[in-house]
Protein backbone atom coordinates (compact mmCIF):
# COMPACT_ATOMS: atom_id res chain seq x y z
CA UNK A 1 0.00 0.00 0.00
CA UNK A 2 3.15 2.52 0.47
CA UNK A 3 4.11 1.64 -2.82
CA UNK A 4 0.79 2.57 -4.30
CA UNK A 5 0.41 5.56 -2.01
CA UNK A 6 3.64 6.77 -3.11
CA UNK A 7 2.82 5.91 -6.84
CA UNK A 8 0.14 8.46 -7.04
CA UNK A 9 2.59 11.58 -5.33
CA UNK A 10 2.08 14.53 -7.49
CA UNK A 11 -0.08 12.64 -10.09
CA UNK A 12 -3.38 14.46 -11.15
CA UNK A 13 -6.78 12.70 -10.65
CA UNK A 14 -10.05 14.14 -12.29
CA UNK A 15 -12.81 12.37 -10.73
CA UNK A 16 -16.22 12.50 -12.93
CA UNK A 17 -19.20 11.56 -10.14
CA UNK A 18 -22.11 13.36 -9.58
CA UNK A 19 -22.42 11.58 -5.80
CA UNK A 20 -21.49 13.90 -3.63
CA UNK A 21 -21.40 11.31 -1.30
CA UNK A 22 -19.23 8.84 -3.05
CA UNK A 23 -16.66 11.55 -4.40
CA UNK A 24 -15.89 12.57 -0.48
CA UNK A 25 -14.62 9.00 0.44
CA UNK A 26 -12.64 8.91 -3.01
CA UNK A 27 -11.05 12.39 -2.12
CA UNK A 28 -10.36 11.57 1.78
CA UNK A 29 -9.27 7.96 0.29
CA UNK A 30 -6.66 9.83 -1.98
CA UNK A 31 -5.87 12.94 0.18
CA UNK A 32 -3.10 11.26 2.05
CA UNK A 33 -0.86 9.67 -1.76
CA UNK A 34 -0.44 13.43 -1.88
CA UNK A 35 -1.98 13.56 -5.58
CA UNK A 36 -3.90 16.66 -7.02
CA UNK A 37 -7.11 15.52 -6.56
CA UNK A 38 -9.85 17.72 -9.02
CA UNK A 39 -13.48 16.78 -8.90
CA UNK A 40 -16.34 17.72 -11.72
CA UNK A 41 -19.94 16.64 -10.61
CA UNK A 42 -21.15 16.31 -14.45
CA UNK A 43 -19.49 15.63 -18.02
CA UNK A 44 -19.81 19.06 -19.54
CA UNK A 45 -17.65 20.47 -16.45
CA UNK A 46 -15.41 17.95 -16.67
CA UNK A 47 -14.84 19.17 -20.21
CA UNK A 48 -14.09 22.41 -18.61
CA UNK A 49 -11.77 21.63 -16.41
CA UNK A 50 -10.09 19.26 -19.14
CA UNK A 51 -9.03 22.75 -20.93
CA UNK A 52 -7.87 23.71 -18.11
CA UNK A 53 -5.66 21.32 -17.29
CA UNK A 54 -4.68 17.56 -18.70
CA UNK A 55 -4.74 14.89 -15.81
CA UNK A 56 -3.04 11.70 -15.62
CA UNK A 57 -5.82 9.19 -14.54
CA UNK A 58 -9.71 9.87 -14.75
CA UNK A 59 -12.17 8.15 -12.46
CA UNK A 60 -15.69 8.39 -14.69
CA UNK A 61 -19.21 7.45 -13.37
CA UNK A 62 -21.33 6.98 -16.27
CA UNK A 63 -25.02 7.83 -14.66
CA UNK A 64 -24.47 11.80 -14.67
CA UNK A 65 -27.01 14.45 -14.82
CA UNK A 66 -26.89 16.70 -18.24
CA UNK A 67 -26.97 16.11 -21.70
CA UNK A 68 -23.91 13.81 -21.48
CA UNK A 69 -23.56 10.41 -19.66
CA UNK A 70 -20.13 8.85 -18.80
CA UNK A 71 -20.23 6.67 -22.17
CA UNK A 72 -20.50 10.44 -23.45
CA UNK A 73 -17.87 11.76 -22.14
CA UNK A 74 -15.17 8.71 -22.62
CA UNK A 75 -15.84 8.61 -26.46
CA UNK A 76 -15.71 12.29 -26.66
CA UNK A 77 -12.16 11.98 -24.84
CA UNK A 78 -10.75 8.96 -27.24
CA UNK A 79 -11.74 11.16 -29.71
CA UNK A 80 -9.68 13.79 -28.97
CA UNK A 81 -6.02 13.70 -29.53
CA UNK A 82 -4.57 16.23 -26.61
CA UNK A 83 -6.82 13.62 -24.20
CA UNK A 84 -7.35 10.34 -25.74
CA UNK A 85 -3.46 9.00 -24.01
CA UNK A 86 -5.11 9.75 -20.44
CA UNK A 87 -6.24 6.06 -19.18
CA UNK A 88 -10.04 6.25 -17.57
CA UNK A 89 -11.57 4.27 -14.81
CA UNK A 90 -15.11 3.72 -14.53
CA UNK A 91 -16.17 3.21 -11.43
CA UNK A 92 -19.72 2.81 -11.90
CA UNK A 93 -23.11 0.95 -10.79
CA UNK A 94 -23.85 -0.32 -13.97
CA UNK A 95 -22.71 -3.95 -13.95
CA UNK A 96 -24.25 -5.75 -16.66
CA UNK A 97 -22.04 -7.34 -19.50
CA UNK A 98 -22.86 -5.17 -22.24
CA UNK A 99 -22.67 -1.84 -19.91
CA UNK A 100 -18.72 -3.21 -19.48
CA UNK A 101 -18.42 -4.11 -22.82
CA UNK A 102 -19.03 -0.75 -24.19
CA UNK A 103 -16.95 1.04 -21.84
CA UNK A 104 -14.21 -1.09 -22.99
CA UNK A 105 -14.86 -1.35 -26.49
CA UNK A 106 -14.62 2.90 -26.04
CA UNK A 107 -11.31 2.47 -24.78
CA UNK A 108 -11.72 2.79 -21.10
CA UNK A 109 -8.55 1.01 -18.79
CA UNK A 110 -10.64 -0.98 -16.62
CA UNK A 111 -14.78 -0.81 -15.63
CA UNK A 112 -15.18 -1.21 -11.82
CA UNK A 113 -18.44 -1.55 -10.67
CA UNK A 114 -19.29 0.27 -7.33
CA UNK A 115 -21.06 -1.86 -5.10
CA UNK A 116 -18.25 -4.85 -5.47
CA UNK A 117 -15.46 -2.93 -4.41
CA UNK A 118 -14.34 -1.50 -1.12
CA UNK A 119 -12.92 2.11 -1.07
CA UNK A 120 -9.35 1.26 -0.29
CA UNK A 121 -9.61 -1.24 -3.31
CA UNK A 122 -9.66 1.95 -5.80
CA UNK A 123 -5.95 3.13 -5.01
CA UNK A 124 -4.36 0.11 -6.97
CA UNK A 125 -6.57 0.36 -9.86
CA UNK A 126 -5.53 3.84 -10.15
CA UNK A 127 -1.21 2.76 -9.68
CA UNK A 128 -2.22 0.26 -12.60
CA UNK A 129 -3.90 3.05 -14.84
CA UNK A 130 -1.15 5.05 -14.58
CA UNK A 131 1.74 2.44 -15.17
CA UNK A 132 0.06 1.88 -17.86
CA UNK A 133 1.01 4.96 -19.19
CA UNK A 134 5.15 5.12 -18.54
CA UNK A 135 7.10 3.89 -21.32
CA UNK B 1 -45.62 -4.28 -24.25
CA UNK B 2 -47.23 -4.13 -20.54
CA UNK B 3 -44.36 -6.75 -19.82
CA UNK B 4 -41.41 -4.70 -20.73
CA UNK B 5 -42.50 -1.29 -19.08
CA UNK B 6 -43.12 -3.53 -15.47
CA UNK B 7 -39.33 -5.07 -16.46
CA UNK B 8 -38.13 -1.95 -17.42
CA UNK B 9 -39.37 -0.22 -14.12
CA UNK B 10 -38.04 -3.34 -12.31
CA UNK B 11 -34.88 -2.57 -13.24
CA UNK B 12 -35.25 0.82 -12.46
CA UNK B 13 -35.98 0.10 -9.09
CA UNK B 14 -32.98 -2.35 -8.44
CA UNK B 15 -30.53 0.38 -9.76
CA UNK B 16 -31.75 2.54 -7.40
CA UNK B 17 -31.25 -0.08 -4.41
CA UNK B 18 -28.45 -1.10 -6.15
CA UNK B 19 -27.18 2.52 -5.65
CA UNK B 20 -27.88 2.61 -2.14
CA UNK B 21 -26.32 -0.44 -1.15
CA UNK B 22 -23.14 0.36 -2.44
CA UNK B 23 -23.05 3.96 -0.60
CA UNK B 24 -24.24 1.55 2.22
CA UNK B 25 -21.37 -0.66 1.93
CA UNK B 26 -18.39 1.85 1.27
CA UNK B 27 -20.19 3.51 4.58
CA UNK B 28 -19.66 0.86 6.47
CA UNK B 29 -16.41 0.02 5.81
CA UNK B 30 -14.99 3.09 6.54
CA UNK B 31 -16.76 2.19 10.03
CA UNK B 32 -14.89 -0.72 10.02
CA UNK B 33 -11.76 0.35 8.74
CA UNK B 34 -11.75 3.38 11.53
CA UNK B 35 -12.18 5.51 9.38
CA UNK B 36 -14.51 7.11 12.00
CA UNK B 37 -12.67 6.34 15.03
CA UNK B 38 -11.94 3.02 16.49
CA UNK B 39 -14.96 0.44 16.95
CA UNK B 40 -15.22 -1.81 20.23
CA UNK B 41 -14.93 -5.57 19.52
CA UNK B 42 -18.90 -5.77 20.17
CA UNK B 43 -19.23 -2.75 18.14
CA UNK B 44 -17.67 -4.37 15.74
CA UNK B 45 -19.37 -7.39 15.43
CA UNK B 46 -22.20 -5.65 14.93
CA UNK B 47 -21.15 -3.69 11.85
CA UNK B 48 -19.74 -6.62 10.36
CA UNK B 49 -22.88 -8.44 10.56
CA UNK B 50 -24.64 -5.44 9.03
CA UNK B 51 -21.66 -5.18 6.10
CA UNK B 52 -22.80 -9.28 5.52
CA UNK B 53 -26.33 -8.24 5.42
CA UNK B 54 -25.66 -5.74 3.02
CA UNK B 55 -23.67 -8.22 0.93
CA UNK B 56 -26.41 -10.63 0.57
CA UNK B 57 -28.75 -7.91 -0.58
CA UNK B 58 -26.41 -6.78 -3.39
CA UNK B 59 -26.09 -10.31 -4.77
CA UNK B 60 -30.04 -10.77 -4.72
CA UNK B 61 -29.83 -7.95 -6.75
CA UNK B 62 -27.66 -9.03 -9.10
CA UNK B 63 -29.16 -11.76 -9.51
CA UNK B 64 -32.69 -9.86 -10.29
CA UNK B 65 -30.25 -7.85 -13.07
CA UNK B 66 -29.02 -11.50 -14.30
CA UNK B 67 -32.59 -13.06 -14.16
CA UNK B 68 -34.01 -10.43 -16.66
CA UNK B 69 -31.46 -10.42 -18.98
CA UNK B 70 -31.82 -14.16 -19.20
CA UNK B 71 -35.33 -13.49 -19.35
CA UNK B 72 -35.22 -10.93 -22.15
CA UNK B 73 -32.75 -12.71 -23.87
CA UNK B 74 -33.41 -16.34 -23.19
CA UNK B 75 -33.71 -17.62 -26.88
CA UNK B 76 -30.00 -16.42 -27.64
CA UNK B 77 -27.68 -19.14 -27.04
CA UNK B 78 -23.91 -17.92 -27.72
CA UNK B 79 -22.77 -21.78 -27.49
CA UNK B 80 -19.09 -22.64 -27.71
CA UNK B 81 -16.63 -25.51 -26.72
CA UNK B 82 -16.97 -25.55 -23.06
CA UNK B 83 -15.38 -27.73 -20.04
CA UNK B 84 -17.94 -28.62 -18.31
CA UNK B 85 -16.00 -30.30 -15.57
CA UNK B 86 -13.78 -27.08 -15.17
CA UNK B 87 -16.70 -24.69 -14.87
CA UNK B 88 -18.52 -26.68 -12.23
CA UNK B 89 -15.33 -27.07 -10.38
CA UNK B 90 -14.38 -22.98 -10.65
CA UNK B 91 -18.21 -22.37 -9.22
CA UNK B 92 -17.23 -25.35 -6.74
CA UNK B 93 -14.79 -23.31 -5.30
CA UNK B 94 -16.11 -19.71 -5.31
CA UNK B 95 -18.10 -21.36 -2.36
CA UNK B 96 -15.76 -22.52 -0.20
CA UNK B 97 -15.71 -19.42 1.91
CA UNK B 98 -19.37 -20.07 2.10
CA UNK B 99 -19.23 -23.43 3.24
CA UNK B 100 -16.61 -22.90 5.74
CA UNK B 101 -18.57 -20.28 6.98
CA UNK B 102 -20.89 -22.72 7.43
CA UNK B 103 -19.43 -25.48 8.40
CA UNK B 104 -20.67 -27.66 5.38
CA UNK B 105 -18.73 -30.44 3.07
CA UNK B 106 -18.60 -30.00 -0.37
CA UNK B 107 -17.66 -33.26 -2.09
CA UNK B 108 -17.31 -32.68 -6.31
CA UNK B 109 -16.79 -35.85 -7.98
CA UNK B 110 -15.92 -35.88 -11.83
CA UNK B 111 -14.73 -38.15 -14.23
CA UNK B 112 -11.17 -38.31 -15.45
CA UNK B 113 -12.15 -37.10 -18.44
CA UNK B 114 -14.86 -35.58 -20.68
CA UNK B 115 -15.16 -34.37 -23.78
CA UNK B 116 -16.56 -30.56 -23.73
CA UNK B 117 -19.91 -29.77 -23.89
CA UNK B 118 -21.75 -26.92 -26.94
CA UNK B 119 -23.44 -24.87 -25.15
CA UNK B 120 -23.42 -21.34 -23.58
CA UNK B 121 -21.01 -21.06 -21.04
CA UNK B 122 -22.35 -17.71 -19.11
CA UNK B 123 -26.16 -18.95 -19.24
CA UNK B 124 -25.06 -22.87 -17.98
CA UNK B 125 -22.88 -21.20 -14.95
CA UNK B 126 -25.79 -19.38 -14.00
CA UNK B 127 -27.85 -22.80 -13.87
CA UNK B 128 -25.57 -24.68 -11.82
CA UNK B 129 -24.64 -21.29 -9.22
CA UNK B 130 -28.37 -21.48 -8.70
CA UNK B 131 -28.44 -25.21 -7.69
CA UNK B 132 -25.18 -25.13 -6.06
CA UNK B 133 -26.19 -22.08 -3.94
CA UNK B 134 -29.50 -23.14 -3.10
CA UNK B 135 -27.72 -26.40 -1.79
CA UNK B 136 -25.76 -24.30 0.49
CA UNK B 137 -28.19 -22.08 1.45
CA UNK B 138 -30.86 -24.62 2.46
CA UNK B 139 -28.56 -26.80 4.24
CA UNK B 140 -28.07 -26.32 7.85
CA UNK B 141 -24.80 -26.64 9.66
CA UNK B 142 -22.82 -30.23 9.66
CA UNK B 143 -24.63 -30.94 6.21
CA UNK B 144 -22.61 -32.35 2.99
CA UNK B 145 -23.27 -31.23 -0.60
CA UNK B 146 -22.27 -33.74 -2.84
CA UNK B 147 -22.15 -33.05 -6.50
CA UNK B 148 -21.14 -35.74 -9.08
CA UNK B 149 -21.00 -35.42 -13.18
CA UNK B 150 -21.61 -38.30 -14.88
CA UNK B 151 -21.40 -39.61 -18.69
CA UNK B 152 -23.59 -41.91 -19.83
CA UNK B 153 -24.23 -43.05 -23.53
CA UNK B 154 -26.76 -40.13 -24.64
CA UNK B 155 -25.87 -37.70 -21.77
CA UNK B 156 -23.50 -35.95 -19.62
CA UNK B 157 -25.97 -35.61 -16.32
CA UNK B 158 -24.25 -33.16 -13.32
CA UNK B 159 -26.09 -34.61 -10.19
CA UNK B 160 -26.39 -31.98 -6.85
CA UNK B 161 -27.20 -33.71 -3.18
CA UNK B 162 -27.60 -32.05 -0.45
CA UNK B 163 -28.84 -32.75 3.32
CA UNK B 164 -30.81 -29.50 3.39
CA UNK B 165 -34.27 -29.00 4.35
CA UNK B 166 -35.86 -30.95 1.58
CA UNK B 167 -39.21 -29.36 -0.65
CA UNK B 168 -42.42 -30.93 0.71
CA UNK B 169 -44.06 -32.79 -1.03
CA UNK B 170 -47.21 -31.15 -1.78
CA UNK B 171 -45.36 -27.93 -3.15
CA UNK B 172 -43.00 -30.15 -5.21
CA UNK B 173 -45.29 -29.74 -8.68
CA UNK B 174 -44.48 -25.51 -7.82
CA UNK B 175 -40.60 -25.77 -8.09
CA UNK B 176 -40.11 -24.32 -11.41
CA UNK B 177 -42.66 -21.70 -11.25
CA UNK B 178 -41.70 -18.04 -11.45
CA UNK B 179 -41.93 -17.00 -8.15
CA UNK B 180 -41.85 -19.31 -6.08
CA UNK B 181 -40.23 -19.74 -2.85
CA UNK B 182 -41.18 -23.25 -0.71
CA UNK B 183 -42.90 -22.46 2.60
CA UNK B 184 -39.80 -23.79 4.53
CA UNK B 185 -37.21 -22.15 2.97
CA UNK B 186 -39.53 -19.03 4.19
CA UNK B 187 -39.75 -20.60 7.86
CA UNK B 188 -35.66 -20.26 8.21
CA UNK B 189 -35.66 -16.84 7.40
CA UNK B 190 -33.57 -17.41 3.82
CA UNK B 191 -34.13 -14.88 1.15
CA UNK B 192 -34.31 -15.99 -2.29
CA UNK B 193 -36.23 -14.41 -5.49
CA UNK B 194 -37.94 -16.98 -6.80
CA UNK B 195 -36.73 -16.83 -10.12
CA UNK B 196 -33.33 -18.83 -10.20
CA UNK B 197 -35.01 -22.70 -11.45
CA UNK B 198 -38.11 -20.85 -13.45
CA UNK B 199 -34.54 -19.46 -15.52
CA UNK B 200 -32.64 -22.74 -14.56
CA UNK B 201 -35.73 -24.68 -16.78
CA UNK B 202 -35.71 -22.53 -19.79
CA UNK B 203 -31.96 -22.61 -19.70
CA UNK B 204 -31.58 -26.20 -19.65
CA UNK B 205 -34.40 -27.12 -22.26
CA UNK B 206 -33.07 -24.39 -24.43
CA UNK B 207 -29.67 -26.57 -24.84
CA UNK B 208 -32.28 -29.72 -25.41
CA UNK B 209 -31.57 -30.78 -21.90
CA UNK B 210 -33.48 -31.39 -18.55
CA UNK B 211 -33.65 -30.56 -14.87
CA UNK B 212 -35.51 -32.39 -12.97
CA UNK B 213 -35.15 -33.13 -8.92
CA UNK B 214 -36.37 -35.90 -5.66
CA UNK B 215 -36.56 -34.49 -2.47
CA UNK B 216 -37.96 -35.42 1.08
CA UNK B 217 -38.81 -32.76 3.63
CA UNK B 218 -36.49 -32.64 6.45
CA UNK B 219 -33.86 -35.16 4.47
CA UNK B 220 -32.55 -33.24 1.87
CA UNK B 221 -32.41 -32.93 -2.67
CA UNK B 222 -31.25 -34.29 -5.27
CA UNK B 223 -31.33 -32.05 -8.27
CA UNK B 224 -29.77 -33.48 -11.88
CA UNK B 225 -29.05 -31.98 -15.03
CA UNK B 226 -28.89 -33.49 -18.01
CA UNK B 227 -27.05 -32.26 -21.24
CA UNK B 228 -27.33 -33.92 -24.16
CA UNK B 229 -24.32 -36.08 -26.14
CA UNK B 230 -25.35 -34.93 -29.42
CA UNK B 231 -24.80 -31.43 -28.54
CA UNK B 232 -21.33 -32.17 -27.99
CA UNK B 233 -18.39 -31.78 -29.99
Amino acid sequence: MKDDTNSLKGKKILLVEDDLFFSKIIESKLYHTGCDFVHAKDGETSFILLEKEVPDVIILDILLPGGIDGFGVLEKIKADEKLKHIPVVILSNLGQVSDVEKGMSLGAFRYIVKASIIPDEIIPHLVSAINSTVK
Amino acid sequence: MKANLDSNLTLVIAHQIKNSLATNKWTIRELLDGSQGALTSPQKDVVTSIYEHNEQIIKLIEKIFRADKEGSSALELHKTSVDITGLIQKIVDETRTEAMKKNLTVHLDRPDSLPSVYVDAEKISYVFENIIDNALRYTTSGGTIRIVIIKDQESVVVEVTDSGLGIPTAEQSKIFTKFFRASNMAEIGREGTGLGLFMSKNIIELHGGKIWFESQEGKGSVFRVSLPLDKMI
